[in-house]
């Protein structure tokens, strides 16, 4: 395990942070003429993560709070909990009531809240939920319950949906026609298009999901970068990783050019993983998507292929979108935007704790909300 | 819940392996990963091995980011 706990290591990861600190003191390096240059570089430097994984180590490790006043970690609509519209909540309840019905979730999804209860309390009243660590177990929870249908709850960004690619896979090759899933997929590089294109947000980095890229590649995040002279680095989970994401990017701008750098470079190739790839695209195409709190982004989900569609739980069983109701005071859309901090929603800490969560961005240990109420409380 | 892991491969079966994740031992599906080997690691999500770890790669990531810290 000696490389992997190697990216671990704190003085290594104090020594880079401290380095990261002096870089404003040292003058710019403009001499390199290939790279290309950024036109307007602001004084203060909004970096944004766009994976739950990073919002979580960054809050864990506390290095939101080591960073020089200029430099201010955002985080995006990375967590697939956080980002999981109300009304889609509001729709797996709706199944778990049918006779005969039995959810299949990820633990994560239990607490998130819908328009009238989680899928937690349902399953305290009675209903037939039940947890799985991955949608592959789904197959044999259709076989040893025949006379049910399971419903798996299909929800998250590039990494899951192999996976679930896989599982339909295996459920046409077993002739399984007691499982359907209630579809929610997203994807990422046209929600960060979005995001950079929203000007109220004002995003000047990112951090990108490194294990989304290890599934679509490095080539979109660099489409990106080059079109909107957005510095971007694809990165690790670990502090050495994260501090040196931070280091790249800060070095980005004190010398003003932009491109994107594959950090992560022992998961992430420049292809991505062809296999995975191409069971997305049997299964799969792009669609738009509804984003907690933001609304629907065209381009940025995806949907079953028109061959598939017994395996939809929406049509299968007739439903259709319902009117959900959130709090009124919910910033859980700001938040999730990098607009606002958690502190700043009224509902934080007040009404909205991790054990009685409001928002979905309190629930999941990737959430911004929840790691701001874990590590600054 | 999009957390992935890296665990060292132990025992290779037919598209399915059992990883060593330190403190459990769990049996992922491996049909993603081209050229499996006995004492790899991998990256596990979900129940499958999304990726092998490039433990070249690995090495020289972490060179750089030495150089980086030396270089005061
Ligand atoms: S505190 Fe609760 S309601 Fe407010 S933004 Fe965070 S999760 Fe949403």
């Amino acid at each position: 395990m000696a490389y992997i706990n190697d990216f671990k290591d704190p003085i290594l990861a104090q020594r880079l942070l401290i380095k990261t600190l002096k870089l404003e003191n040292r003058p710019p390096n403009t001499q390199n003429t290939t790279t290309p240059k950024l036109e307007n570089c602001p004084q203060t430097f909004n970096i944004m993560e766009v994976c739950g994984t990073h919002t979580m180590s960054i809050y864990k490790h506390g290095i939101d709070k080591l960073l020089p006043s200029y430099i201010n970690l955002l985080s995006g609509p990375g967590c697939p909990v956080c980002v999981t519209d109300t009304a889609y909540i509001d729709m797996a309840a709706e199944l778990a009531l049918q006779d005969n019905v039995i959810i299949a979730t990820f633990g994560d999804m239990l607490r998130v809240p819908g328009s009238t209860c989680s899928l937690s309390d349902m399953r305290a009243q009675g209903m037939h939920i039940q947890t799985v660590y991955s949608p592959l177990e789904c197959i044999a929870l259709a076989k040893d319950y025949p006379d049910h249908e399971i419903v798996f709850l299909a929800v998250g960004f590039e990494t899951t949906t192999p996976v679930i690619a896989l599982t339909l896979k295996s459920a046409i090759k077993e002739s399984l026609h007691n499982l359907s899933m209630l579809f929610s997929l997203k994807t990422m590089p046209h929600a960060m298009e979005n995001l950079i294109l929203d000007k109220s947000v004002n995003i000047n980095a990112f951090i990108c999901p490194g294990h989304v890229a290890a599934i679509i590649g490095t080539r979109p995040f660099e489409v990106l970068s080059e079109t909107y002279q957005v510095p971007m680095v694809i990165a690790g989970f670990e502090r050495l990783d994260l501090i040196s994401a931070i280091y790249t990017l800060i070095q980005m701008k004190h010398d003003k050019y932009y491109g994107c750098q594959n950090l992560y470079k022992r998961v992430v190739k420049p292809e991505g993983s062809l296999k995975a790839l191409s069971l997305i695209a049997e299964a799969f195409e792009p669609a738009s998507s509804s984003w907690r709190g933001i609304g629907t982004l065209p381009q940025t989900g995806l949907t079953l292929k028109p061959s598939l569609s017994h395996f939809n739980a929406a049509l299968k069983f007739n439903l259709t979108l319902p009117h959900a109701k959130v709090h009124p005071d919910c910033m859980c859309g700001d938040v999730l935007r990098g607009l606002k901090k958690p502190i700043e929603c009224l509902l934080y800490q007040k009404l909205c704790t991790p054990s009685h969560p409001i928002g979905a961005c309190m629930v999941s240990s990737e959430g911004t909300c929840m790691n701001y109420y874990k590590y600054n409380s | 819940m999009c957390i992935a892991i890296p665990g060292k491969v132990l025992e290779i079966y037919q598209g399915e392996a059992l990883v060593d994740f330190g403190k459990v031992q769990k049996q992922v599906n491996t049909i993603l990963i081209e050229d499996l080997e006995i004492n790899d690691y991998i990256l596990v999500h979900a129940g499958y091995g999304v990726t092998k770890i490039d433990e070249i790669e690995a090495l020289n990531t972490l060179e750089v980011f030495k150089m980086l810290c030396d270089d005061f």
